[in-house]
């Protein structure tokens, strides 16, 4: 009996070789005046060509700035079914990758990983496409014959997303979207607001003022796996709509702390609450031991005065956020690790940079 | 005395050109140091080539319903090219300097109680690509020269053999060396 049970799961695993699919999705609801997209990756269970168990991700903040040759940015769902596998967890493993990282369908759920075509837009804009992706699925269980409800997994800001999405669809009083969920789990989710240190922020917009609108010029450098960005690159990111969003403290170009476009989403994502007829579900990434930060209240985040070679910052920057990596950096949204390496080569050149954690509130 | 320099120039030519452009060196020599003080460094050489990871990759040692499961996993991405290297132990309690042998995997062995080597390789991601496990007949090992629960440090060496899931292909792990901090 053990025998055969071996063969099948050989068969299995030829058979199992297919592929990931892909599909666009449009909202069907606009914000301010413009309709939101996605673009699916679906690893479908058992190849079967049909939606009957889903499990939707909605991915996180994409910079944009890394993995230029992914047509998804960032996150997808090679990287999902990754840090999947890295988990060293069986059961997880069963239930989304069946174990094997590079064959599709030999999982217990129908991934549904969201692309957002346009990250950085708008959150209300982007909970509408979700509310759209979570309808798509819905019929596409319909066709199949299926009841099973959904789980929804919304990763950093999809989490926020999610939250306002599926609330959204419980108080719209729209029979037709009713989505249809049984669990919802939000993953490492700013529901609150993301925090990149002040200090940061504005050396950001000095080393913008400094070469990129200066006879200086722009500069692209390095970041990660033969990715390249640029100063005005990392400065376009700030000025994007969901980073005005989701930075409870957030610096203008101009200098000056503005929170109103943050303060008007957070006040409109608390009034819209959590969703009501799922079990929800919340995990926090970081130290769960109540071990504070390495650094205290006004310490230095780093300082670098006098003469020196530009690459000495770079490397004072790498020792203080640790050797960054592409992963570290693509899930990063809120630590400073976007401003790595922002230096060329070994120029010499004055520097007084010192950018300090904030005082005690 | 010209031609004397334009020999010398042309002589200088020949000694600075190498016969075999592809050589770029030993490989071990792009490997990290072998260390114990949590540079969070790791490599090794995967069939002669050399592989490495910044090392902030996710690494744990962790106590779940009581059992220790730990997990050492690198990993290369670019957008195309995809690379993964994991080392994982379930229901294992480790002790420095003990040699564990990696010999499972989850296909054959389910749930198991153990340890597994695995490597992973894609050049796009959509097409799939190949998956490497340890099995009973191709092994590995790994000894942590340091485990400091306390600093959450862990360093050791590994090497193993694995097999290709589908086609049978062999690859070869060797001068595997780690030196991580971990989660618990």
């Amino acid at each position: 009996m053990k025998n055969y049970i071996l063969l099948f799961f050989t068969l299995l695993r030829f058979i199992a070789k297919a592929q990931i699919f892909t599909e666009p999705i449009t909202a069907s609801k606009s914000f301010l005046g413009q309709f939101g997209t996605a673009t699916l990756e679906i690893d479908d269970a058992g190849n079967d060509s049909f939606i009957t168990k889903p499990l939707i991700v909605a991915e996180g903040f994409d910079s944009g700035l890394l993995s230029k040759e992914n047509e998804f940015g960032e996150n997808d769902i090679t990287r999902f079914n990754t840090t999947v596998l890295n988990s060293n967890s069986f059961d997880l493993n069963s239930f989304l990758t069946g174990n094997t990282e590079l064959i599709f369908g030999d999982q217990d759920y129908d991934i549904i990983y969201i692309n957002w075509d346009n990250p950085r837009d708008f959150l209300q804009r982007n909970a509408f496409v979700l509310e759209q992706v979570i309808t798509w699925v819905n019929q596409q269980k319909a066709i199949a014959g299926s009841t099973e409800q959904n789980v929804v997994l919304g990763q950093s800001m999809g989490g926020v997303l999610a939250r306002y999405a599926l609330a959204n669809m419980e108080q719209d009083n729209d029979p037709t979207t009713n989505h249809d969920t049984k669990l919802y789990i939000s993953h490492d989710a700013p529901h609150l607001g993301a925090n990149i240190p002040i200090g940061i922020q504005f050396m950001a917009r000095h080393l913008a003022d400094q070469f990129v609108s200066t006879p200086l010029g722009d500069f692209s450098f390095e970041i990660a796996d033969d990715s390249e960005a640029s100063i005005k690159d990392i400065n376009g990111i700030f000025n994007e709509p969901a980073t005005q969003q989701l930075l409870g403290n957030y610096i203008t170009p101009s200098f000056g702390l503005d929170n109103a476009v943050h303060n008007t989403w957070q006040t409109e994502l608390q009034s819209k609450g959590y969703p009501t007829q799922t079990r929800n579900i919340a995990l926090s990434n970081g130290n769960h031991c109540a071990n504070p930060q390495d650094f205290s209240h006004s310490a230095s985040l780093f300082q670098m005065n006098g003469k020196a070679r530009s690459g000495l910052l770079t490397d004072m920057l790498g020792a203080f956020l640790g050797k960054t990596d592409d992963i570290a950096m693509a899930i990063a949204f809120n630590e400073p690790a976007l401003l790595l390496g922002f230096l060329p080569g070994s120029s010499k050149f004055n520097l007084d940079f010192n950018a300090k954690a904030l005082p005690p509130a | 005395m010209k031609n004397y320099i334009t020999y010398l120039f042309i002589a200088i030519a020949f000694l600075a050109c190498d016969n075999d452009d592809d050589n770029a060196g030993n490989p071990l020599d792009l490997l990290p140091p072998i260390t114990t003080t949590g540079e969070n460094t790791i490599g090794c050489l995967v069939n002669g080539e050399a592989f490495t990871d910044s090392g902030l990759m996710n690494n744990f040692y962790q106590f779940v319903d009581g059992n220790y499961f730990l997990a050492i996993n690198m990993n290369f991405n670019n957008g195309k090219l995809s690379k993964n290297l994991r080392i994982q132990f379930r229901r294992l309690e480790i002790d420095e300097n003990q040699t564990y042998t990696l010999d499972k995997n989850d296909l054959d062995d389910g749930d198991f109680t153990g340890a597994k080597g695995q490597y992973t390789y894609s050049e796009d991601f959509s097409q799939g690509g190949l998956q490497f496990d340890t099995n009973m007949e191709f092994i590995g090992q790994v000894i942590f020269t340091k485990l400091d629960t306390n600093a959450n440090i862990m360093s050791g060496t590994f090497e193993f053999q694995a097999k290709e899931i589908t086609s049978g292909e062999i690859i070869t792990i060797t001068n595997g060396r780690f030196d991580l901090t971990f989660t618990k």
